[in-house]
């Protein structure tokens, strides 16, 4: 009865232990859906990062701005998971008299992937474009693609020149 | 007093005796070879489970055969269907499953009795299905509002094989019935997995966890041996 015992103990502390349901929490360091990374250069340089000053990025239709006027070389967007565009205004210089505004859309096909139990899923952005508005006066000069994936923010994916 | 207490004893060893007696002369009486036979039964904590859990149905049906004085061929025959709701994932599996091996009883009886404390061994396969009914997109940025998405996901033909190691005891509560009470530890062995999610619950497994092959379960019993002969 005593050997009984011992095992009785062991089976029940596996039990407890199961039942401190750890993969119940997403955990913080899991890659989940990525967000886009944009870097800026310089067009007579483009090797060399350049900031843009007093950058407001915006989605169209939101309300919200995503960064209000900060000066900056590179900015991570989160894209639209249930659409295959999303459509955000670049704002340079905003609040001064040279304010000027890029209306870029991007395209893709997001493909979501499953993670686990407790993130569920994330979405890859695959096969991504980009377009810039014509406005006669476009601040961002060009766009280079550097990852047609988005399934991680390790690198950018695309330069702008400005 | 003294003597009061003396009395006492006296009189109990009196009593002791004559009951020890008694249950001498009781069993002398009694065939005292073990039953050997079929035992047929079913698991009692799946109806408990579906009383209590709305999303649950389980059915398990048991038998052991005594093959040898400590050694019973075992197995579990069984199906179930259950609804897993995770913060980001909810889907449903159900299917039927078996369960093959022996139980090895390591309980020395007193004479007369069949009580049993086994380990018992098994190899477990499920043939089930799953569907995937409602996911969101995790995203750690919330600018845009949360991508929840309700479109069902059917996903037939899957399968799983586990080892299952399990310690219990049956009591025999009455002539030839038992009741029973085990704990269970697995380890799969084998599994199909549906394109782009995972088993988050096997019939007769139970749930998964994410970077185990391991799985707990118990269950209560109740069953009826069939004594074919005495040994």
């Amino acid at each position: 009865m005593n050997r009984f015992q011992k095992w009785l103990f062991l089976a029940g502390f596996i039990f407890i232990s199961f039942g401190c349901q750890r993969d119940d929490i997403c955990p913080e360091g899991t890659e989940t859906t990525s967000l886009l990374v944009i870097e800026f250069y310089d067009p007579l340089d483009p090797t060399r990062l350049k900031a843009v000053s007093n950058l407001t990025v915006r989605a169209s239709g939101m309300e919200e701005v995503l960064v209000e006027s900060s000066t900056v070389n590179t900015v991570s967007i989160p894209l639209r998971t249930n659409e295959n565009f999303t459509e955000y205004i670049f704002t340079v210089n905003s609040g001064s008299d040279e304010e000027n505004s890029d209306t870029v859309t991007f395209t893709y096909s997001p493909d979501p992937e499953y993670l686990n139990r407790a993130c569920g899923y994330k979405v890859n952005f695959n096969s991504l474009d980009v377009a810039i508005h014509d406005d006669e006066d476009n601040w961002i000069l060009s766009e280079t693609i550097i990852q047609e994936s988005v399934e991680n923010e390790t690198e950018a994916h695309i330069y702008f020149t400005h | 007093m003294k003597q009061k207490l003396i009395f006492i004893l006296l009189i109990s060893f009196w009593f002791h005796s004559s009951a020890v007696f008694a249950q001498q002369t009781a069993t002398d009486t009694v065939d005292v070879r073990e039953k050997y036979g079929l035992r047929v039964g079913i698991d009692l904590s799946k109806p408990i489970k579906m009383f209590i859990e709305e999303d649950y149905q389980g059915l398990e049906v048991k038998a052991d055969y005594r093959l040898y004085d400590n050694f019973y061929l075992a197995g579990e025959i069984g199906n179930e269907q259950h609804v897993i709701s995770q913060p980001n994932v909810t889907a449903s599996a159900k299917g039927s499953y078996i369960k093959l091996g022996g139980d090895y009883n390591f309980y020395q009886n007193w004479t007369g009795m069949q009580n049993i404390i086994y380990i018992g061994l098994r190899y477990g396969f499920a043939s089930f299905s799953t569907e995937l009914e409602e996911y969101s997109i995790y995203n750690r940025n919330p600018y845009f509002e949360p991508d929840i998405r309700a479109e069902s996901r059917e996903l037939n033909n899957l399968t799983a094989g586990w080892l299952e190691l399990q310690l219990g005891t049956k009591v025999e509560v009455l002539n030839n019935l038992y009741l029973g009470v085990h704990v269970e530890l697995k380890k799969k062995v084998n599994e199909t997995k549906p394109g782009n999610f995972d088993n988050l619950y096997i019939p007769g497994f139970n749930r998964t966890y994410d970077g185990s092959s391991l799985g707990v379960g118990y269950g209560y019993s109740i069953s009826y041996l069939i004594p074919l002969y005495r040994k």
